[in-house]
């Protein structure tokens, strides 16, 4: 008899084929939920007896919200390493600021031999800081550094930014199919880890990652030829290390992320200059 | 939604969508299974509190009722599947995914829903026992003595299927190399 049960494995129709579902849409529905309950929300003419289960209901709602954020903050084991990962990478009303250095190796046969970005973040809530210096590398021996500095501010389907590299500054509003901020990591995670904000590309693609067999420390990814590999602090679920692979015959970049620092500030006046954009290098001379 | 909850729930998302989905996916065409599996994170967020320790079994409990309320929902859309009752409960979804093997596809046909939901949590969506029971709502006893009699009579109607359709058992054949 157990033959059956194996062969009914062996049917699965499925076969370990099954993309990560989409936060995004659950995001968008959960809004709708909350937009649809507020209605009959109204305090006003709410019986006693109905105010009174409100605010006793509120006392709870604290109560528990204190004590998930206490069991986030404090990593307990009780939280997976991929819900404290995934947890890490929210600012939650504070600023999450982090530091990183990379390296991009390309497929072989491009002409560059790698690239350097040394980056820097400042994030809150839907807005976000970006200092990068990339140093590119030409196999003869040419180098050029590129600075860039970028602030975003992420409303519904659309970003907008102020950027500046060193020559040219320019403010606009960035209009993206889909949500902005989350990037579109599984075609390119090199690209992705290392050039742009490798906090947001591991928020989106923590859903499709899983905890190392037999690892305390490590999640990585599974059934694509991406190899993704994320070494965190198993306590809090900081990102430490990300190293980035594709399968040999694939001429894709590879890379490795490392954070010199990830730590957690509150939201006051001195983070909050972090958070805007400086004057332009020459405005500043000019004034 | 208070930060707090929306983190939880995330964190939930993030650890067992995949799993959730994979279920649905087995039992529904692709685009109701993602509706299915956002309809059961709304469920679980407003009922937070409740989740057990391991909110596994308790998502997949919800996702089969979902997918229950579907059918229903389904067939009352249709006055001639109305007629049919009880007979086109036992039929997999129409958008479901084929199993390539076709002798199985048609045994599992014939076992009861319940037979069948019981055989595939075990085979397909690789739950151990203390799982499966908590997703049925039954002890591991009853799941233990429930299990053995779904596979004798899925043998047995593997058996007669292979019998009654040596076309199909070619086809599997084939299937399997």
């Amino acid at each position: 008899m157990s033959d059956v049960l194996e062969r009914l494995r062996a049917a699965d129709p499925l076969q370990g084929r099954c993309e990560a579902p989409s936060l995004v849409a659950l995001r968008e529905r959960l809004e709708d939920a909350v937009a649809e309950r507020r209605p009959s929300e109204s305090p006003a003419g709410r019986p006693e007896m109905a105010r009174r289960r409100a605010l006793a209901l509120g006392l709870t709602l604290v109560v528990l919200a204190g004590l998930a954020l206490a069991l986030v903050g404090r990593g307990d084991g009780r939280l997976s390493l991929l819900a404290r990962a995934y947890a890490a990478t929210d600012p939650a009303g504070g600023v999450l600021h982090y530091a990183w250095s990379s390296r991009l190796v390309p497929a072989a046969s491009t002409g560059t031999l790698y690239v350097e970005y040394r980056g820097e973040v400042w994030r809150s809530g839907s807005r976000s800081r970006t200092v990068t210096e990339a140093v590119l590398v030409l196999r003869d021996g040419h180098r050029s550094v590129t600075h860039t500095e970028r602030v975003t501010e992420v409303s519904g389907r659309s970003e907008r930014y102020a950027y500046y590299d060193g020559h040219s500054i320019s403010r606009g509003l960035a209009r993206t199919a889909r949500p902005a901020g989350l990037l579109v990591c599984t075609a390119l995670p090199a690209c992705a880890f290392s050039a742009t904000d490798p906090v947001s590309a591991l928020h989106s693609i923590y859903p499709s990652l899983h905890q190392s067999r037999g690892s305390r420390d490590v999640l990585s990814s599974a059934g694509t030829p991406i190899g993704v590999r994320v070494y965190l602090d198993p306590r809090t679920g900081d990102p430490l290390r990300v190293v980035t692979r594709f399968a040999a015959d694939l001429p894709t970049p590879s890379s490795t992320t490392v954070f010199r620092y990830f730590r957690r500030l509150p939201l006051d006046a001195a983070t909050e200059a972090d958070l805007r954009m400086p004057p332009h290098p020459a405005t500043a001379r000019k004034s | 939604v208070s930060e707090a909850d929306r983190l939880r729930l995330e964190a939930l998302f993030v650890e067992h969508a995949p799993a959730v989905h994979a279920y649905a996916l087995r039992r529904i065409d692709a685009a109701s299974a993602e509706e299915t599996v956002n309809e059961v994170f709304l469920i679980a967020w407003r009922r937070l509190a409740e989740l057990p320790e391991d909110p596994l079994p308790w998502l997949l409990a919800c996702a089969r009722r979902v997918l229950a309320n579907e059918r229903r929902a389904g067939r009352r859309r249709s006055a001639l599947t109305e007629r049919a009752g009880q007979e086109i409960a036992a039929q997999p979804h129409p958008g479901a995914p084929a199993i390539p093997d076709r002798a199985l596809a048609l045994a599992l046909e014939r076992l009861s829903e319940a037979d069948r939901e019981l055989l595939l949590l075990c085979a397909w969506d690789r739950l151990d026992a203390a799982r499966m029971a908590a997703t049925l709502g039954c002890s591991r006893g009853t799941l233990a003595v429930r299990l053995h009699r779904a596979r004798r009579r899925l043998t047995a109607a593997l058996a007669l299927v292979e019998r009654e359709h040596p076309e199909a058992s070619a086809t599997t054949m084939e299937v399997l190399g």
